[in-house]
């Protein structure tokens, strides 16, 4: 029997040493793995899962940062139900603004995307230009905007102004000011769904259409019947990060309009910020933060169960 | 496997207990050592931190900071919040590790003193003998609370008058208002009046009274609401009572029915007021002593000046807004704070802050150094005796985050006053508990 045949043969019947060459040797070998990670663990249970079981805990208390907290048991949820008009009025304003912004954005995200999916000279150039509201900073976008829609000076009453029509008192009128913010919000938020969806359409194996264009298939015909069915995974993602995203809107309503005039623009995530800064009432404000989570986690299953119906995974 | 599964659940757990209890120490760690009395909290004493809402260098409140230190040897660093400073507030609070000295908005006080975390200056006041008697009394007490407790200091005040265009007056062949606190021929009636001659339709508007906050308290008062904004309780908001009512009304018909006032939505802007004004598109407004540094900065080639507001049916006074700073309970040098709030409110501080007509200061002595433009100022310092201070409450900026967008609608000329404060006041009052 030769050495290998040999050593074959003991490999049965004797046990294999655990390495000696890491930091724990013998009994602790196996926990080795656990000191590597143990950094990460600490950052997530100090910064992360500590902040959530305060969060929740608070969320029963009666506090205002400053004072001791006071338990009131589920009394700022039954509150923010039964007791605060303003919470019911903000949490309408954000499904208004949801209901208006993700069409939109979607719609005018896809529509780049199209148009930006092709051959041309310069078009990526293009396609930065449309990408670039969605990375640069909401405050300037929000004093942009701020400008165009001033009802004296802003560009958009110039034009109208120029063709007659005399434009309305954009952010002061409690009929336009959510339209309007709705409008930057889209104007901003396209460039994501746009790269998304473009990313979507060049995955899109370029013979369907040839093999559709051979059948003698139109163009609209081949976008609905080719690219569209093929987008839906696109499409699915795009919608379950827009209404998480359009739920959270606060950048925008925060620089141009401060929630008003009235309440008209206050949505939910502005509303909490005051609530916690503005009133002091931190406790309120955290069970304001679990109903937005349920709400979102709700939601997104939502979201989750019905693409089964919908989405063609190809 | 079941073993190796619990020791991994074991180790897990307790890393998170570990972070857990670290986090919790941390949280219960902070914190100075204020005294809560008169004497010292342990701090360094040659240095202390302020935080502002104002960055002050180059400002008259700079220049009086500065001759502090000089004077004590204390280095004072000051930590400027320009936006948002009343979250940024409430955070140094909350952490346990505030700085020596916090601007505090004056509708905070009575509230943040309830919670504990404003140190009571009375045994400072008491120590150190202040002489409190050239003081204006309803300034000096704006602070006092109900138990006693001094828990802020006003360190300067800035009254309203009515700014105004004397050279339109003049064109406009119109009699220029009162030089002193009178109401001869300067009623509302005959402000209205004044304002449609001065008004030169889509040129300029002959005045502007709703966009300073401060003719809420001030217009209702002298419409003969004797509580202004809320009643002395702190817990009723009276801005929705008849006579209070109708006095915003009255401010907003300027708009909306008379068209001598600048439209709401109009006035959205950053100090549009001062800029219609040095423009010449304004010929009234309703401002603060703090503008004239602007104005005359940015107002070439006009003469201005400035009136009394217009006497209403009850009377003609006017709301000063109050400077007011704090020491925080758990402050680590109070001493020097107080030094410092001390020098503020003393003849020299206050000649600092009058001289660059930031605002009056709080001893009368100081006030020789004031002088024009305009050619009226006097009548800034009148104003101390013809003072409105709105009553304070536990919640006044809870409460105006309510009142104050529904108003929108009111200004927007969309909804009546009365309908629109007694639509709110349930809402208002529940805030004002706190």
């Amino acid at each position: 029997m030769n050495a290998v045949a040999e050593t074959d043969a003991r490999r049965g019947t004797r046990k294999r040493r655990a390495p000696r060459n890491g930091l724990l040797g013998g009994r602790f070998g196996k926990y080795e793995g656990f000191l590597y990670i143990a950094p990460l663990i600490l950052g997530i249970a100090a910064f992360q899962l500590f902040p959530i079981f305060v969060s929740i805990y608070m969320s029963f208390t009666q506090w205002d940062g400053i004072a001791p907290p006071e338990f009131v048991g589920v009394g700022n949820y039954t509150e923010m139900f039964t007791g605060d008009p303003l919470f019911i009025e903000t949490l309408r304003n954000t499904i208004i603004f949801t209901l208006l912004a993700i069409p939109l954005t979607t719609v005018l995200g896809f529509l780049l995307a199209l148009l930006c999916n092709r051959k041309l000279r310069g078009i990526s150039l293009l396609r930065a230009a449309y990408f670039a509201p969605y990375i640069t900073n909401v405050v300037a976008i929000g004093y942009i905007w701020y400008w165009i829609y001033n009802p004296e000076r802003g560009l958009i009453n110039g034009l109208l102004s120029g063709i007659g029509i005399d434009g309305p008192a954009w952010l002061s009128s409690s009929t336009w000011a959510l339209p309007a913010v709705v409008i930057v919000s889209v104007w901003q938020g396209a460039g994501y769904p746009m790269v998304i969806f473009l990313a979507g359409l060049q995955a899109i194996p370029k013979d369907l259409y040839e093999a559709a264009e051979i059948d003698g298939a139109s163009w609209w015909n081949q976008v609905r019947r080719i690219t569209m069915p093929l987008l839906t995974p696109s499409l699915f993602f795009v919608l379950v990060t827009q209404f998480i995203t359009s739920f959270q809107v606060f950048g925008v309503i925060y620089i141009m309009t401060q929630g008003g005039p009235g309440h008209s623009t206050s949505v939910y995530i502005y509303y909490l910020y005051q609530t916690a800064f503005s009133f002091g009432k931190l406790g309120y404000a955290s069970a304001m933060a679990w109903v937005l989570f349920v709400i979102l986690a709700i939601v997104t299953y939502v979201q989750w169960r019905m693409q089964k119906r919908w989405v063609f995974y190809g | 496997m079941a073993a190796s599964q619990l020791s991994r659940r074991l180790f897990v757990g307790g890393m998170a207990a570990m972070a857990a209890g670290s986090v919790a120490g941390c949280m219960t760690a902070g914190g100075g050592g204020g005294s809560g009395s008169a004497g010292g909290g342990g701090g360094d004493a040659k240095t202390m931190t302020f935080l502002n809402d104002l960055a002050i260098k180059g400002t008259p409140f700079g220049t009086a900071v500065e001759a502090y230190e000089k004077a004590s040897g204390v280095k004072v660093t000051v930590q400027p919040v320009p936006s948002e400073y009343d979250t940024k507030f409430r955070t140094v609070l909350a952490s346990g590790v505030p700085p020596d000295l916090v601007k505090i908005n004056d509708d905070y006080v009575r509230g943040i003193s309830k919670t504990g975390g404003l140190l009571d200056l009375a045994p400072y006041i008491e120590k150190d003998k202040v002489d409190t008697s050239k003081f204006p009394p309803d300034l000096f007490n704006f602070p006092k609370q109900a138990d006693g407790q001094h828990t802020a200091w006003v360190i300067a005040h800035s009254p309203r008058l009515m700014f105004y265009n004397v050279d339109i007056f003049k064109e406009a062949g119109v009699p220029l208002p009162p030089t002193t606190w009178s109401a001869d021929n300067w009623t509302w009636d005959d402000f209205l009046e004044t304002a449609k001659k001065l008004t030169i339709p889509g040129k300029r508007f002959g005045a502007l009274v709703y966009l300073d906050t401060g003719f809420e308290q001030t217009f209702t008062v002298n419409n003969g609401d004797p509580n202004g904004i809320y009643a002395k309780d702190g817990k009723t908001f009276a801005l929705s009572d008849p006579k209070s009512a109708e006095a915003i009304q009255w401010a907003t018909d300027l708009t909306c029915k008379h068209k001598v006032q600048p439209a709401w939505g109009d006035l959205q802007s950053t100090d549009i007021d001062l800029q219609m004004f040095a423009q010449g598109r304004l010929a009234m407004m309703y401002r603060q002593f703090s503008s004239i540094p602007y104005i005359e900065k940015a107002v070439k080639g006009i003469t201005w000046d400035v009136a009394p507001p217009p006497a209403g049916p009850s009377g003609q006074l006017t709301e000063s807004s109050v400077i007011t700073y704090s020491i925080p309970t758990k402050a680590k040098n109070p001493d020097a704070a107080w030094e410092l709030l001390k020098f503020l409110t003393s003849k020299e501080g206050g000649e600092i802050l009058l001289k660059g007509k930031m605002w009056l200061p709080m001893d009368r002595d100081a006030l020789g150094v004031l002088s024009g433009p305009p050619e009226h100022v006097q009548l800034f310092a009148d104003a101390v005796e013809h003072s409105t201070l709105p009553n304070q409450t536990d919640n006044t900026l809870g409460a105006r985050q309510i009142y104050r967008p529904a108003l929108d609608a009111v200004y927007n000329c969309e909804k009546p006053a009365t309908e629109v404060l007694n639509a709110v006041k349930a809402q208002v009052e529940k805030t004002l508990l706190g």
